[in-house]
């Protein structure tokens, strides 16, 4: 027995000495402070400190399926051929293929690359060969306006104010307040406000977009030095309590479509925030990242929402939505769901929920992966590569992630070119169903 | 060597060299255990900045069979509860660009706590000096562990009421408490965990029946409790330390 007591106690401690140090972790790649060896003014080294920003930062990995690490052995070899194209070139300046290297040519490269990752925040900057710097969009862009046979496929930006005047010269819209922004005689029809009443009962405000304005500051200016958008917010303001005292509102539509989102911190005293009172609501959930791995979420912490008015508005309100609501107003869409009363009139939405609350919030257990990519390339001579994301997966009341499907009205109407395009008459199809539908509910 | 070659090397070199602590069953004994435990992880804080990973503190208790072979050689085999996992927070400020201010990380940590069912199987050479009151002994073995189940607790910043309100200042910003059970991922997680053993402790039989002891052991796990689902993820391992109190019967 004592010879196998000798070998008992050899095996544990040859185990023991096994085991006692662990492989060492892996440092992974910072991609705030670029390491030496990652020489980012070639086409492989950027490519490489990007791959693994998304690979750290991007939110969605649990519900994508791109195989991130597939795409980093395709795209590797396109990158280093790249470089190694470039230096020959640039050792025979006469060489035509030289102009193949272009901002378009390396868009394409990572756009890609990207495809298939659903994040309508996602953009990407660049400096790349002599010096020259440009943003490559990586998700498709807003503002689809025709469909594969050219005709328009949702409203477009300068049909509300032709319908403001129909609806005015019908006697239909009352108390008109509008707003436009206008720079050398050319109006900006994506900054057009309006807000009336219809047919004496009901309240319109077109929502062009979530613009931060200082609502409380403003209302301190004089008179005469107020922006006209101030002016519409507070018309809007004016009518709702108006409205709520002399009993003769019966309802409100806001107009998202066409919304493509804006600021936070807008939101407050958006026509959306009025109708709700300055406590917290619960429109969902989010989760943000708590490690470097794809799988590292947080909790789901509730995804908290207010307004500015003294009391939620008791009515029914109608959201009419489109493709092109996105971002804030894909979160106001959210609050429609959690709001009892609320109702959303329309198309499915765009999808580019986020949010996206700026680089230099993303203060989640890890803190740091976003933020780095806040080194901006105005800002920083050394930064040569910028990305932003989305930070947070956003759920909705009903637990699921809109993200890249986009919100389903709670009623379909589709917009219909035929009758919008008709030269006597046309008809907003969508906004026709708002006004049956608060019809019906009066 | 893999973590997991070493298993697979150990657990064979165990099946050749157990038989050899048996001899005709001279001695029987059970009981119960409870205590302390400790455990840390392999876990890093990367490049994170003002990121910190400790061990945490929580509980063990099971039962446990002993047949005695010699006088100084005995074979444990005990199956038992053990709290596991670790503790993070963070500390200092970071930069706050939007305000041009700093931010406060210092209220936010997250701690997880991880409920292990275990299976170890020890080897324990003691002192069979009679004439000592107490017994003094090591051991040494492997064990099995399954985690059952985690909870997660902690604080983190709820940047959605922030935003939506704009303007308020980094001080102000709500904290939000989570306590619940954590969600297990089947592509990270890995519930099985093997490792080995090793302790010391002591003894004392108060009665011909019923003996007390007292051990400090180690546990170290020679598997990862994260799977590697791509090319950066990492193995992590617990690494626990417990302190029991033991109560026994001798049959």
């Amino acid at each position: 027995m004592k010879k196998h007591l000798g070998n008992i106690i050899v095996l544990l401690s040859l185990t023991a000495s096994l085991a006692s140090c662990y492989p060492d972790e892996t440092l992974r790649f910072d991609p705030n402070s670029p390491r030496a060896n990652l020489n980012l003014d070639t086409f492989t080294g950027q490519f490489k400190a990007i791959w693994n920003g998304i690979n750290e930062g991007y939110t969605f990995w649990p519900i994508t399926d791109v195989d991130w690490d597939k795409r980093y052995k395709e795209y590797l070899p396109i990158f280093e051929q790249l470089d190694k194209d470039y230096e020959l070139w640039q050792e025979d300046d006469t060489h035509d293929n030289k102009d193949f290297i272009t901002p378009d040519s390396i868009s394409n490269l990572y756009e890609s690359l990207t495809y298939g990752l659903i994040d309508g925040h996602m953009t990407l900057a660049l400096r790349v060969i002599n010096n020259s710097q440009y943003a490559i969009g990586l998700m498709p862009a807003l503002q689809i306006w025709e469909d594969e046979n050219g005709h328009p496929a949702c409203i477009n930006a300068k049909d509300f104010m032709s319908y403001t005047e129909r609806r005015m010269n019908s006697g239909m819209a009352t108390r008109v307040k509008s707003y436009i922004e206008e720079s050398s005689g050319k109006k900006n029809h994506s900054t057009y406000n309006v807000c009336y009443v219809i047919n004496g009962k009901y309240l319109y405000y077109r929502y062009p977009g979530f613009v931060t304005d200082d609502f409380e500051e403003n209302e301190l200016k004089p008179e005469g030095s107020q922006s006209g958008y101030h002016k519409c917010l507070k018309h809007f303001r004016d009518l709702l309590a108006e409205g709520q005292r002399d009993h003769w509102l019966k309802g409100v539509i806001i107009d998202l479509r066409n919304n493509t989102g804006g600021h936070c911190d807008a939101f407050p005293y958006s026509p959306v925030g009025m109708l709700l009172d300055s406590d917290v609501h619960n429109i969902g959930s989010y989760q943000g990242k708590n490690g470097l791995g794809h799988y590292d979420l947080t909790p789901s912490i509730p995804f908290l929402v207010c307004g500015c008015a003294e009391k939620d508005y008791q009515g029914p309100v109608v959201l009419l939505t489109d493709q092109n609501t996105a971002s804030m107003a894909e979160i106001a869409v959210h609050t429609a769901e959690a709001m009892p009363g609320w109702t959303t009139i329309g198309e499915t939405t765009y999808g580019a929920i986020g949010g996206w609350f700026g680089n230099d919030y993303f203060t989640y257990l890890n803190g740091e992966v976003g933020y780095g990519y806040s080194t901006d390339l105005r800002v920083s001579k050394e930064a040569n590569y910028y990305i932003t994301m989305s930070h947070i997966i956003l759920r909705g009341v009903d637990g699921e992630c809109h993200e890249g499907i986009g919100i389903k009205p709670d009623i379909r109407v589709n917009f219909n070119s035929l009758y919008n395009l008709m030269p006597v008459n046309p008809k907003d199809t969508q906004f026709d169903a708002a006004l049956r539908y608060l019809d019906d509910k009066d | 060597m893999s973590p997991i070659r070493t298993a697979i090397i150990s657990v064979g070199l165990m099946t050749v060299f157990m038989p050899t602590a048996y001899g005709k069953p001279s001695d029987l004994s059970a009981g119960l255990k409870f205590g302390g435990s400790e455990n840390g992880t392999s876990m890093t804080s990367q490049y994170i900045e003002h990121y910190n990973i400790h061990r945490r503190t929580g509980f063990a208790a099971g039962l446990f069979v002993q047949y005695k072979t010699k006088e100084w050689l005995a074979v444990r085999i005990e199956p038992e509860y053990i709290q596991k996992g670790y503790k993070t927070d963070r500390n200092g400020y970071i930069a706050y660009f939007a305000l041009d201010s700093y931010m406060n990380l210092s209220y936010m940590y997250h701690n997880v706590r991880s409920n292990y069912l275990q299976l170890p199987v020890v080897i324990r050479l003691q002192t069979p000096i009679q004439q000592l009151p107490a017994r003094l002994y090591c051991e040494g073995g492997y064990y099995a562990g399954w985690w059952a189940s985690a909870r997660q607790e902690g604080v983190i910043y709820n940047s959605s009421i922030d935003f939506i309100m704009g303007g308020r200042s980094p001080e102000e910003c709500s904290h939000y408490h989570y306590d619940e059970k954590m969600p297990f991922v089947e592509e990270r997680d890995r519930r099985f965990e093997f490792g080995y053993v090793l302790g010391v402790g002591v003894e004392w039989d108060f009665s011909e029946r019923f003996t007390i002891g007292a051990g400090w052991r180690e546990y170290r796990a020679l598997t990862s409790y994260t799977r590697i689902y791509d090319s950066s993820s990492q193995p992590y391992y617990n690494t626990t330390r417990t302190l029991c109190m033991s109560l026994g019967i001798n049959f």
